[in-house]
């Protein structure tokens, strides 16, 4: 079965932050939150790199394993997905990612921060597929539409690559060959590197 | 302490300690209730949600675009 991955290409991101726009406007994220984000490392001196930052959807999610309430949960892709409905905005799992993804509505102390706010892979929430309840908690369902997430689709330099973890690989793997270099597959180690025989 | 005050009491603490038990018993009726409410709740575990990925044209495409 395909476990779905991103990867961020640094050689190639150009700092353009269009994947953050992009799923800003298809999911209708509320204002404060960034679901995507790109940082820049170096900024300004020799090795500079942009690299495209959200969640990771980790293969043994940290966020799962702290979040008190079990509202996060992964599906049969692999993608990390988490319930609003059951979400007590504790806080737990952004102390436990280490792509500071989840976010939160309202800056506050425990429990005051209003429901956790993550990407999604563009595959929406636990309510059915393309619900309006979906849509307003989550955002569109564009892997149950058979597409995959927009942020890596509209990429214009394909610095994100988003999809089967093996096509992606591969895909990284053709280019480091062509140009007899690459920056490594930024995060990767922290997110999909198998832990207690889990993967 | 007056005699009055002495017949009193007895009869201010019977008060409070009626009333204590009742706030008890509420509490552990509602505890109950919540209980209830927690177990009717749709709890996410792993497969909540099947496989939505496929492999599509769209998605094929996009992969032979990457590849440049």
């Amino acid at each position: 079965m395909a476990r779905m991955k991103f990867l961020c290409d640094a050689e190639r991101c150009i700092e353009c932050n269009a994947c953050t726009v992009a799923c800003k406007n298809e999911h209708e994220v509320p204002w404060g939150i960034t679901r995507r984000r790109v940082v820049t490392i170096n900024d300004g001196r020799p090795g500079e790199r942009s690299i495209s930052v959200a969640c990771m959807h980790c293969s043994d999610a940290p966020c799962i394993a702290v979040c008190p309430v079990d509202c996060i949960y992964q599906t049969e892709d692999g993608v990390v997905l988490h319930s609003k409905d059951l979400c007590i905005g504790c806080g737990y799992c952004f102390y436990a990612c280490p792509f500071g993804a989840p976010q939160y509505p309202q800056a506050g102390n425990y429990g005051s921060r209003g429901k956790m706010d993550k990407c999604t892979f563009c595959n929406g929430g636990p309510e059915e597929d393309h619900s309006d309840a979906e849509f307003q908690k989550y955002g569109r369902n564009r892997l149950a539409e058979g597409k995959l997430p927009l942020c890596a689709e509209m990429c214009s330099t394909k610095a994100l690559l988003a999809g089967d973890g093996e096509k992606v690989s591969d895909i990284y793997r053709e280019r480091v060959v062509a140009r007899g270099f690459g920056s490594g597959a930024w995060g990767w180690g922290t997110a999909y590197q198998i832990k207690g025989g889990r993967i | 302490m007056s005699k009055n005050e002495t017949l009193k009491s007895p009869g201010r603490r019977a008060f409070f300690k009626k009333a204590g038990v009742g706030a008890g018993a509420a509490g552990v009726v509602a505890a109950g209730l919540s209980g209830n409410s927690a177990k009717a709740e749709v709890k996410p575990g792993k497969g909540f949600k099947k496989s939505a990925y496929q492999e599509t044209e769209h998605v094929k495409k996009y992969y032979e675009l990457a590849r440049f």
